[in-house]
Protein backbone atom coordinates (compact mmCIF):
# COMPACT_ATOMS: atom_id res chain seq x y z
CA UNK A 1 0.00 0.00 0.00
CA UNK A 2 1.30 3.45 -0.83
CA UNK A 3 -0.06 6.31 1.19
CA UNK A 4 1.49 9.00 -0.93
CA UNK A 5 3.57 10.92 1.57
CA UNK A 6 6.67 12.60 0.27
CA UNK A 7 10.19 12.02 1.52
CA UNK A 8 9.90 14.73 4.15
CA UNK A 9 11.04 12.67 7.07
CA UNK A 10 13.93 10.39 7.91
CA UNK A 11 11.74 7.48 6.90
CA UNK A 12 9.07 7.42 4.20
CA UNK A 13 5.81 5.47 3.91
CA UNK A 14 7.32 2.66 1.85
CA UNK A 15 10.09 2.16 4.39
CA UNK A 16 7.49 2.22 7.14
CA UNK A 17 5.66 -0.66 5.48
CA UNK A 18 8.91 -2.56 5.02
CA UNK A 19 9.93 -2.15 8.65
CA UNK A 20 6.49 -2.38 10.24
CA UNK A 21 7.03 -5.95 11.41
CA UNK A 22 10.35 -5.01 13.04
CA UNK A 23 8.81 -1.96 14.70
CA UNK A 24 5.81 -3.83 16.08
CA UNK A 25 8.09 -6.59 17.37
CA UNK A 26 10.40 -4.07 19.06
CA UNK A 27 13.32 -5.17 16.90
CA UNK A 28 14.31 -1.83 15.33
CA UNK A 29 17.38 -0.20 16.81
CA UNK A 30 16.42 2.73 19.07
CA UNK A 31 17.40 5.46 16.61
CA UNK A 32 15.42 3.92 13.76
CA UNK A 33 12.47 3.29 16.08
CA UNK A 34 12.50 6.99 17.00
CA UNK A 35 12.43 7.96 13.30
CA UNK A 36 9.61 5.51 12.79
CA UNK A 37 7.62 6.94 15.70
CA UNK A 38 8.19 10.45 14.41
CA UNK A 39 6.82 9.44 11.01
CA UNK A 40 3.73 7.98 12.68
CA UNK A 41 3.11 11.21 14.57
CA UNK A 42 2.81 13.08 11.29
CA UNK A 43 1.28 10.46 9.00
CA UNK A 44 -2.15 9.29 10.06
CA UNK A 45 -2.57 6.47 7.47
CA UNK A 46 0.69 4.87 8.66
CA UNK A 47 -0.32 5.46 12.27
CA UNK A 48 -3.68 3.74 11.74
CA UNK A 49 -2.03 0.80 10.06
CA UNK A 50 0.63 0.35 12.73
CA UNK A 51 -1.98 0.67 15.47
CA UNK A 52 -3.98 -2.08 13.79
CA UNK A 53 -0.96 -4.41 13.68
CA UNK A 54 -0.02 -3.56 17.28
CA UNK A 55 -3.55 -4.29 18.52
CA UNK A 56 -3.77 -7.47 16.46
CA UNK A 57 -0.62 -8.75 18.14
CA UNK A 58 -2.04 -7.86 21.56
CA UNK A 59 -5.36 -9.58 20.78
CA UNK A 60 -3.54 -12.72 19.70
CA UNK A 61 -1.59 -12.76 22.94
CA UNK A 62 -4.69 -12.18 25.06
CA UNK A 63 -6.79 -14.81 23.29
CA UNK A 64 -4.20 -17.57 22.93
CA UNK A 65 -2.97 -17.84 26.50
CA UNK A 66 -4.66 -20.17 28.93
CA UNK A 67 -3.97 -20.91 32.57
CA UNK A 68 -2.64 -24.34 33.42
CA UNK A 69 -5.12 -26.40 35.43
CA UNK A 70 -4.11 -26.90 39.07
CA UNK A 71 -3.79 -30.67 38.64
CA UNK A 72 -1.11 -30.21 35.95
CA UNK A 73 1.06 -28.20 38.34
CA UNK A 74 0.61 -30.93 40.99
CA UNK A 75 1.33 -33.71 38.52
CA UNK A 76 4.56 -32.11 37.29
CA UNK A 77 5.73 -31.31 40.83
CA UNK A 78 5.15 -34.90 41.91
CA UNK A 79 6.96 -36.26 38.85
CA UNK A 80 9.98 -34.09 39.62
CA UNK A 81 10.06 -35.08 43.30
CA UNK A 82 9.85 -38.74 42.34
CA UNK A 83 12.64 -38.27 39.82
CA UNK A 84 14.71 -36.45 42.49
CA UNK A 85 14.49 -39.41 44.87
CA UNK A 86 15.77 -41.87 42.30
CA UNK A 87 19.37 -42.98 42.73
CA UNK A 88 21.66 -41.29 40.19
CA UNK B 1 29.34 -43.55 58.59
CA UNK B 2 26.14 -42.38 60.30
CA UNK B 3 25.67 -38.65 60.57
CA UNK B 4 28.27 -37.88 57.97
CA UNK B 5 27.18 -35.75 55.06
CA UNK B 6 28.50 -37.03 51.76
CA UNK B 7 29.49 -34.70 48.95
CA UNK B 8 26.66 -35.99 46.79
CA UNK B 9 24.08 -35.10 49.44
CA UNK B 10 25.58 -31.70 50.09
CA UNK B 11 25.83 -30.65 46.45
CA UNK B 12 23.29 -32.98 45.03
CA UNK B 13 19.65 -33.43 44.31
CA UNK B 14 17.83 -31.75 47.22
CA UNK B 15 19.44 -28.41 46.46
CA UNK B 16 19.03 -28.88 42.73
CA UNK B 17 15.40 -29.84 43.18
CA UNK B 18 14.72 -26.82 45.39
CA UNK B 19 16.36 -24.49 42.88
CA UNK B 20 14.45 -26.11 40.02
CA UNK B 21 11.14 -25.78 41.85
CA UNK B 22 11.89 -22.18 42.74
CA UNK B 23 13.06 -21.03 39.28
CA UNK B 24 11.48 -23.31 36.69
CA UNK B 25 8.08 -24.30 38.08
CA UNK B 26 6.67 -20.74 38.08
CA UNK B 27 7.07 -20.81 34.28
CA UNK B 28 4.82 -23.85 33.98
CA UNK B 29 1.66 -21.92 33.20
CA UNK B 30 3.12 -20.23 30.10
CA UNK B 31 4.60 -23.52 28.92
CA UNK B 32 1.29 -25.32 29.33
CA UNK B 33 -0.43 -22.65 27.30
CA UNK B 34 2.17 -23.00 24.53
CA UNK B 35 1.93 -26.80 24.72
CA UNK B 36 -1.81 -26.56 24.25
CA UNK B 37 -1.38 -24.42 21.12
CA UNK B 38 1.16 -26.90 19.78
CA UNK B 39 -0.62 -30.18 20.49
CA UNK B 40 -4.17 -28.78 20.15
CA UNK B 41 -5.58 -30.81 23.00
CA UNK B 42 -5.44 -30.86 26.79
CA UNK B 43 -4.31 -34.47 27.28
CA UNK B 44 -1.31 -34.17 24.96
CA UNK B 45 -0.50 -30.72 26.36
CA UNK B 46 -0.31 -32.18 29.88
CA UNK B 47 1.94 -35.01 28.75
CA UNK B 48 4.14 -32.63 26.76
CA UNK B 49 4.55 -30.26 29.70
CA UNK B 50 5.39 -33.10 32.10
CA UNK B 51 7.93 -34.58 29.67
CA UNK B 52 9.43 -31.10 29.12
CA UNK B 53 9.87 -30.52 32.85
CA UNK B 54 11.31 -33.97 33.45
CA UNK B 55 13.86 -33.49 30.67
CA UNK B 56 14.64 -30.01 31.98
CA UNK B 57 15.10 -31.36 35.53
CA UNK B 58 17.43 -34.09 34.33
CA UNK B 59 19.52 -31.53 32.46
CA UNK B 60 19.24 -28.80 35.06
CA UNK B 61 22.72 -29.42 36.52
CA UNK B 62 24.10 -28.39 33.13
CA UNK B 63 21.97 -25.26 32.94
CA UNK B 64 24.08 -22.16 33.59
CA UNK B 65 22.42 -20.10 36.30
CA UNK B 66 21.78 -16.51 35.25
CA UNK B 67 21.25 -17.36 31.59
CA UNK B 68 17.83 -17.38 29.93
CA UNK B 69 15.89 -20.09 31.76
CA UNK B 70 12.59 -19.30 30.04
CA UNK B 71 14.13 -19.63 26.55
CA UNK B 72 15.92 -22.81 27.65
CA UNK B 73 12.63 -24.38 28.78
CA UNK B 74 10.83 -23.39 25.56
CA UNK B 75 13.68 -24.90 23.58
CA UNK B 76 13.15 -28.21 25.39
CA UNK B 77 9.39 -27.87 24.88
CA UNK B 78 9.61 -27.32 21.12
CA UNK B 79 12.24 -30.05 20.65
CA UNK B 80 10.17 -32.51 22.67
CA UNK B 81 7.07 -31.59 20.72
CA UNK B 82 8.82 -32.03 17.37
CA UNK B 83 10.41 -35.34 18.39
CA UNK B 84 7.39 -36.97 19.99
CA UNK B 85 4.20 -35.42 18.74
CA UNK B 86 4.98 -34.55 15.18
CA UNK B 87 5.06 -38.23 14.35
CA UNK B 88 1.47 -38.50 15.53
CA UNK B 89 0.17 -35.56 13.55
CA UNK B 90 -0.01 -35.63 9.83
CA UNK B 91 -0.18 -32.11 8.55
CA UNK B 92 1.17 -30.05 5.66
CA UNK B 93 4.51 -28.45 6.49
CA UNK B 94 4.30 -25.51 4.11
CA UNK B 95 1.79 -22.82 3.33
CA UNK B 96 0.86 -21.63 -0.09
CA UNK B 97 0.83 -17.88 0.02
CA UNK B 98 1.22 -16.81 -3.57
CA UNK B 99 -2.15 -15.16 -3.63
CA UNK B 100 -1.93 -13.68 -0.14
CA UNK B 101 -0.77 -10.07 -0.14
CA UNK B 102 1.19 -8.40 2.64
CA UNK B 103 -0.82 -6.94 5.51
CA UNK B 104 -3.73 -9.01 4.30
CA UNK B 105 -6.22 -8.39 7.07
CA UNK B 106 -5.68 -4.65 7.25
CA UNK B 107 -5.95 -4.29 3.46
CA UNK B 108 -9.21 -6.24 3.46
CA UNK B 109 -10.69 -4.15 6.24
CA UNK B 110 -9.64 -0.89 4.67
CA UNK B 111 -11.14 -2.24 1.46
CA UNK B 112 -14.40 -2.75 3.33
CA UNK B 113 -14.34 0.91 4.25
CA UNK B 114 -14.27 0.14 7.96
CA UNK B 115 -13.49 2.77 10.56
CA UNK B 116 -10.04 2.35 12.07
CA UNK B 117 -11.55 1.81 15.51
CA UNK B 118 -13.90 -0.89 14.19
CA UNK B 119 -11.16 -2.88 12.48
CA UNK B 120 -9.64 -4.46 15.55
CA UNK B 121 -12.87 -4.68 17.50
CA UNK B 122 -14.17 -7.15 14.90
CA UNK B 123 -11.23 -9.45 15.68
CA UNK B 124 -11.58 -8.78 19.38
CA UNK B 125 -15.23 -9.82 19.23
CA UNK B 126 -14.33 -13.29 17.94
CA UNK B 127 -14.54 -16.08 20.52
CA UNK B 128 -11.07 -16.99 21.87
CA UNK B 129 -11.44 -20.50 20.43
CA UNK B 130 -11.78 -19.17 16.88
CA UNK B 131 -8.54 -17.21 17.16
CA UNK B 132 -6.79 -20.17 18.81
CA UNK B 133 -8.02 -22.44 16.05
CA UNK B 134 -6.70 -20.02 13.41
CA UNK B 135 -3.26 -20.12 15.05
CA UNK B 136 -3.40 -23.90 15.42
CA UNK B 137 -4.24 -24.28 11.74
CA UNK B 138 -0.80 -22.96 10.72
CA UNK B 139 1.79 -25.54 9.70
CA UNK B 140 4.11 -26.39 12.56
CA UNK B 141 7.17 -24.22 11.92
CA UNK B 142 5.04 -21.13 11.26
CA UNK B 143 2.80 -21.86 14.23
CA UNK B 144 5.84 -22.14 16.51
CA UNK B 145 7.34 -18.86 15.23
CA UNK B 146 4.11 -16.88 15.63
CA UNK B 147 3.39 -18.47 19.00
CA UNK B 148 6.84 -17.62 20.36
CA UNK B 149 6.81 -14.04 19.02
CA UNK B 150 3.24 -12.91 19.45
CA UNK B 151 1.86 -15.00 22.30
CA UNK B 152 5.00 -15.62 24.37
CA UNK B 153 6.75 -12.35 23.51
CA UNK B 154 10.20 -13.71 22.67
CA UNK B 155 12.70 -11.65 20.64
CA UNK B 156 13.89 -12.80 17.20
CA UNK B 157 17.25 -13.75 18.73
CA UNK B 158 15.58 -15.85 21.41
CA UNK B 159 13.34 -17.57 18.85
CA UNK B 160 16.40 -18.29 16.71
CA UNK B 161 18.07 -19.91 19.73
CA UNK B 162 14.96 -21.84 20.73
CA UNK B 163 14.27 -23.23 17.27
CA UNK B 164 17.89 -23.54 16.10
CA UNK B 165 17.55 -21.52 12.90
CA UNK B 166 19.14 -18.22 11.76
CA UNK B 167 17.35 -14.95 12.61
CA UNK B 168 16.56 -14.44 8.91
CA UNK B 169 14.63 -17.69 8.90
CA UNK B 170 12.73 -16.62 12.02
CA UNK B 171 11.72 -13.37 10.31
CA UNK B 172 10.63 -15.14 7.15
CA UNK B 173 8.58 -17.69 9.11
CA UNK B 174 6.95 -14.90 11.09
CA UNK B 175 6.17 -12.95 7.95
CA UNK B 176 4.63 -15.92 6.16
CA UNK B 177 2.96 -17.32 9.27
CA UNK B 178 1.29 -14.03 10.10
CA UNK B 179 0.05 -13.61 6.54
CA UNK B 180 -1.52 -17.06 6.63
CA UNK B 181 -2.99 -16.34 10.06
CA UNK B 182 -4.48 -13.05 8.85
CA UNK B 183 -5.98 -14.83 5.86
CA UNK B 184 -7.54 -17.41 8.17
CA UNK B 185 -8.90 -14.73 10.51
CA UNK B 186 -10.41 -12.88 7.58
CA UNK B 187 -12.14 -16.07 6.46
CA UNK B 188 -13.54 -16.54 9.97
CA UNK B 189 -14.75 -12.94 10.14
CA UNK B 190 -16.47 -13.38 6.78
CA UNK B 191 -17.98 -16.76 7.63
CA UNK B 192 -19.48 -15.26 10.76
CA UNK B 193 -20.99 -12.44 8.74
CA UNK B 194 -19.10 -9.76 10.66
CA UNK B 195 -18.16 -8.01 7.43
CA UNK B 196 -19.90 -7.74 4.11
CA UNK B 197 -18.72 -10.28 1.57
Amino acid sequence: MWYGSEDLYEINCIEVLHEMQLYIDGELDPERAADFAEHLERCSPCLEHSEFQRKLKAILRAKCRCASPEHVVRRVREAIRLEGRLPP
Amino acid sequence: MPGMITGAERDGKPELTARFERDALPLLSGLYSAAYRLTRNAADAEDLVQETFLRAYRGFAQFKEGTNLKAWLYRILTNTFINIYRKKQREPQTISEDEVEDWYLYSKMVGEGMEPSAETSVIESLPDEEVQEALSSLPEQFRIAVLLADVEGFSYKEIADITDVPIGTVMSRLHRGRKALEKRLWDVVRERGLVRD
